[in-house]
């Protein structure tokens, strides 16, 4: 067997964190955009200060970065780049994907009272 | 633009499908960051920065983008139901039909959110 392994990897977390997102964001959707009240700093703190709300947001932004990223890299593999530059393309994004996920992080905390 | 070319002279099935995908994907990832950056302003900027900005997202121009962005994520994560289906139960023969069923269920959530967000857009 001569299977590399990154890519089935990827295609797995692919669909792995699209089901993820398949179930939380319609309650995100349901829960905020859909519910008839104004956003304010008090609504969103008052949601994310209970710890299923949080727990929720910090999936779904975790998956959404994983899922939205990886499928920019299988975009560029599409236009077949050289295998040193899809490389770099792999780390950039990886690093990038951190970044914003610790930002991300960092911005749902200040929310939670 | 040779794979552009390539992408219209192959007419596939689910080629219609595929782009839509990689194009709502496209537009999805980049409303994530633009959700991140705005709801930062919270961090960066405190409570009444954020309070202001809230008051002044809440018009017709930004409640039409949301409802967009919405339809464009109903779509892309119907599809990719559709996908992760055709992968799972190996559907292939069952795509176009498939592809139908999508359309259908995404015309029905736009129509569910623009009742909802009517009055906010007049």
């Amino acid at each position: 067997m001569n299977i590399k392994k990154s890519p089935l990897l990827s295609w797995l977390g692919q669909r792995i964190t699209a089901i993820i997102i398949a179930i939380l964001l319609p309650i995100h959707i349901i829960a905020i955009p859909f519910a008839d009240k104004k956003i304010s700093f008090s609504f969103v703190s008052e949601r994310l200060s209970h710890a299923e709300w949080l727990i929720i947001d910090i999936l779904l932004l975790l998956a959404c970065i994983y899922h939205g990223l990886n499928g920019l890299y299988s975009m560029t593999i599409d236009f077949s780049p050289d295998k040193r530059i899809s490389k770099g393309i792999l780390f950039f994004l990886w690093f990038f994907g951190i970044i914003l996920s610790i930002y991300g992080f960092l911005v749902l905390w200040r929310f939670v009272r | 633009m040779k794979y552009l070319k390539d992408f219209i002279l192959n007419k596939h099935p689910g080629q219609t499908a595929f782009g839509l995908h990689r194009i709502s994907g496209s537009i999805l990832i980049f409303y994530l960051l633009l959700h991140i950056m705005l709801h930062s302003t919270a961090l960066i900027f405190g409570n009444e920065a954020y309070n202001n900005l809230a008051k002044t997202m809440d018009n017709p121009l930004a409640h039409l983008l949301e409802l967009l962005i919405i339809s464009t994520a109903s779509f892309h994560l119907l599809n990719g139901l559709r996908l992760i289906l055709i992968d799972i139960f190996l559907l292939t023969r069952f795509q176009e039909k498939l592809f139908f069923v999508v359309k259908l269920a995404t015309a029905f959530i736009v129509i569910y959110s623009l009742s909802i967000y009517f009055e906010r857009l007049f």
